[in-house]
């Protein structure tokens, strides 16, 4: 069992590094999306293989699927821009490309090195984890919103920031077709790419349900929940099955922030009851965070598939009015 | 043994980002190196942890991180996605200038 | 002891055929050709190794889980092979005659 699991190991090592070369190395970009993408699937394995499912989860959604969905709609974007130059490589020297090469391997071997040198605990930090007495029964869930639900909630805040400074990079005065048009398929659809949408949308919000509500006791949890549901919420919105949300209504603007602000709710309301922030009261702790994992898959999904989609720009309230 | 071998690879996946960063001119190859970077990183988090409390399951707390991680850096790479749309837009390129000023 | 071995013989069987379907991706000349190859042959490897992994499964609902993956998936490629194949025909890609 040892030899087979360290011959599997060192495949998918070999496959993985393999993967990242390509990615980078290509001179077509379309090319290294794609090894990017194989890159991130065998990194998703990688994750099994140590023992991380919901590591896994998280990464062959968020990182192989939405980031390659990401990387590609931006290159189809730079292919209908008319007047795009094409980028000029250039090639260092062989000897100083290994030299580098070398030179960047050994400072990370060290880092790696010394790190391991270092005494560290039998059991690291999942000793302390597995003492304290939780009733949300899936550990990383109970690190994730309880233990060190300040990073979980600096998180959110990211997510959000990064939609919000995506809508105000929208020029206000010219128009700039590659950044602000939104991702849509046109007046020409497709019947059966509807119909498979339109039966896809239920099993993707079961799918969701189903993992937000495992999340408590098996691997799963708000953000592979948010992961799916954005997903599917984008089908709808590129086939027109929904309109697209202005970003001036108050609906799109609660669904992008929501998420946030019930985790900040939560935290007030441990500051309120226990005096400590982020600190939940024993008998309500489940269902406090199960409630606050709700609202996160709600608003994750959003602000992904707002990353995704494009916010559309908004016009101008009077002809004379170029602020907001 | 196995979590050596991928502390391992997560050390030989930098220089390869590096390169990527470095050498590059398409700012979306160097997107995409910047991820491999990060990706490494988290390989490099887990794999450099001792077992975790049961045998099929690994520590929670660095799970916790590497989660943390992917969402910021899909974050970052939306953002830097929606800079190089502008860049297309203003001035019709998708490198930088490499002579540090205006070419 | 025999639904390991049959296990293992449908997941050997399921990656022979992931293995033709690549064969194909590589050395097919046309993209209706590769598709073609890719939908098939990946349709039919998965639900190989679907099954050989369902015999293993703890309880009927895992292996009914797992059955479901399968349909997904089958629904997925082939909306996106049909998709594909529209978009290259319309794009203008004639396809490979001898």
């Amino acid at each position: 069992m040892d030899a087979v699991g360290a011959v599997v190991d060192l495949l998918l090592v070999a496959m993985t590094l393999s993967a990242a070369v390509a990615a980078v190395v290509s001179r077509d970009v379309f090319r290294g999306v794609v090894f990017f993408i194989v890159f991130g699937a065998l990194m998703a394995l990688i994750w099994l293989r140590l023992s991380a499912p919901n590591v896994a989860l998280a990464e062959a959604a968020v990182g192989a699927g939405l980031t390659g969905v990401l990387m590609l709609e931006t290159l189809g974007r730079i292919q209908r821009a008319s007047d795009v130059e094409p980028v000029r490589e250039s090639r260092p020297r062989p000897v100083v490309l290994a030299g580098a090469a070398l030179a960047v391997a050994g400072l990370s071997a060290l880092a790696a090195l010394s790190v391991l040198l270092v005494e560290r605990a039998p059991q690291g930090l999942a000793g302390l984890v597995a003492q304290q007495e939780h009733p949300i029964e899936n550990p990383v869930t109970a690190v994730l919103l309880d233990f060190r639900g300040y990073d979980t909630l600096l998180e959110v805040g990211v997510l959000l920031l990064a939609v919000i400074a995506t809508m105000g990079l929208y020029p206000r005065d010219h128009p700039s077709p590659t950044a602000t048009a939104p991702l849509t398929r046109g007046p020409e659809r497709g019947l059966l790419l509807g119909w498979f949408v339109r039966l896809l949308f239920p099993v993707g919000v079961l799918v969701s349900g189903y993992l937000w509500w495992q999340g408590a006791a098996a691997p799963g949890g708000a953000f592979q929940a948010g992961t799916v549901l954005a997903s599917v919420l984008v089908l709808m919105l590129v086939t027109g099955i929904l309109g697209l949300p202005s970003p001036r209504r108050a609906a799109t603007r609660l669904a992008l922030a929501a998420g946030l602000s019930a985790f900040l709710a939560a935290a007030l309301l441990g500051l309120g009851l226990l005096g400590v922030p982020l600190a939940y009261p024993p008998a309500l702790a489940k269902a406090l965070i199960l409630a606050v994992e709700a609202v996160l898959t709600l608003s994750i999904a959003a602000c992904l598939a707002a990353l995704v989609i494009g916010v559309p720009p908004t016009p101008p309230r009077h002809a004379a009015d170029d602020g907001s | 043994m196995s979590s050596l071998l991928f502390l391992a690879g997560a050390v030989a996946l930098l220089p390869v980002a590096v390169y990527g960063l470095a050498v590059r001119r398409h700012l979306v190859s160097k997107l995409i190196a910047l991820n491999i970077a990060a990706s490494a990183v988290f390989v490099s988090l887990l794999a450099g942890a001792p077992p975790g409390a049961e045998e099929g399951a690994a520590d929670p707390v660095p799970q916790a991180l590497a989660l943390t991680g992917i969402v910021i850096s899909v974050s970052i790479t939306a953002f830097a996605l929606s800079l190089i749309r502008r860049l297309i837009d203003e001035q019709g390129r998708l490198d930088l200038p490499e002579d540090g000023g205006m070419e | 002891m025999v639904i390991d071995v049959l296990s293992g013989a449908l997941l050997v069987a399921g990656c022979f055929f992931f293995l033709a379907g690549t064969v194909g991706l590589l050395r097919f000349p046309d993209v209706y050709c590769r598709l073609h190859a890719l939908t098939k042959a990946d349709n039919l490897g998965l639900q190989l190794v679907v099954l050989g992994l369902a015999l293993q499964a703890d309880s009927l609902y895992a292996a009914a889980k797992l059955l479901v993956i399968w349909l997904l998936a089958l629904l997925a490629s082939a909306t996106i092979a049909h998709l594909v194949s529209r978009l290259a025909l319309r794009e203008g890609y004639r396809p490979w005659t001898r």
